[in-house]
């Protein structure tokens, strides 16, 4: 029973543990994308809510801009030999689809990265 | 005394095993699966890449590929168990070990939405499902040519801006 309790000790004082947040890119207001119409806001409208785009795509008759930040949320328990980690990663999207004329023609917007959470391996 | 020294050496017990011995039980999620969910709302033939767009939010995966734009919904979720032993390998004047022994165990589950759209931007073709993978990375799934599709695309994305520079230099030397 004595060894028991040791263990439990030992293993309860030789612990460690750990939580990060990482956040990819700057999030933007999510009322900035309200500010974008279908069949009216121009390309340059868009540059001048969102700025630059992580990526841009040419699709077959248009191009889509790719916005995305992400928080990805990392936490561990250290017991000596037995490690339980888990990871989380969230995102914060907005794909704005402009046509040949630069007018935007679709907008997909997702907010989400506060959504990332902390938790044990398995949840 | 003697008891004490036991229960100090039971309390030693799980350090001498630190450096030899490691369990570690890893989770990891990215993604919502319940976009994918809302896939079935969509209509062949009549939704539009707008209508797509405002209602599940914007893929994670979008291409030109061929005559179609493919755009893709995905998430994953995983859960992986090792247990390593290491042996330490006696080296003069550096730490040095070996791995005796390793059991990796996994799963990992894919959701993933394939939709494709023509050039008038009506959806064409939906494809959804569920994959689960084995321990050695392989999907098991019944028909699996959509993970693979997807890895594909996923690998032609990341290199699709080097190839339209290209092709815009190509249009202007014509």
């Amino acid at each position: 029973m004595q060894k028991l309790i040791a263990v439990s000790a030992a293993l309860f004082l030789l612990n460690g543990c750990y939580f990060s947040r990482k956040k990819d890119d700057r999030p933007w207001p999510a009322d900035l994308v309200t500010k974008i119409e279908v069949g009216k806001t121009t390309k340059a409208e868009v540059l001048k809510l969102l700025g630059p785009p992580k990526q841009i795509i040419r699709l077959l008759e248009s191009e889509a801009y790719m916005y995305v930040s992400s928080i990805e949320k990392n936490s561990g328990l250290v017991l000596v030999v037995l490690n339980l980690s888990r990871s989380d990663r969230q995102y914060d999207s907005v794909t704005v689809i402009i046509n040949r004329q630069d007018i935007v023609t679709a907008v997909g917007a997702r907010f989400s990265a506060e959504d990332a959470e902390y938790g044990l391996p398995w949840d | 005394m003697i008891r004490f020294a036991r229960a100090a050496l039971a309390a030693l017990l799980p350090l001498a095993g630190a450096g030899c011995i490691s369990i570690s039980l890893e989770g990891s999620k990215e993604g919502l699966a319940r976009t994918i969910v809302d896939v079935h709302r969509l209509e062949t033939g009549k939704t539009t890449l707008r209508e797509a767009l405002a209602r599940l939010g914007p893929p994670d995966l979008l291409l030109r590929t061929g005559e179609i734009d493919r755009l893709y919904y995905v998430s994953w979720d995983s859960f992986n168990f090792k247990l390593a032993i290491s042996a330490p390998v006696p080296f003069p004047g550096r730490s040095v070990s070996s791995d005796a022994f390793i059991l990796g165990l996994g799963s990992e589950e894919l959701r993933l939405a394939r939709l494709e759209f023509d050039r008038k931007g009506i959806l064409r073709d939906l494809q959804t499902g569920s994959f689960g993978s084995s321990s050695h990375g392989e999907y098991v799934a019944i028909d699996n040519r959509v993970v693979e599709t997807f890895l594909e695309d996923r690998t032609r994305a990341l290199t699709m801006s080097d190839e339209d520079d290209d092709d815009d230099d190509l249009d202007r030397k014509k």
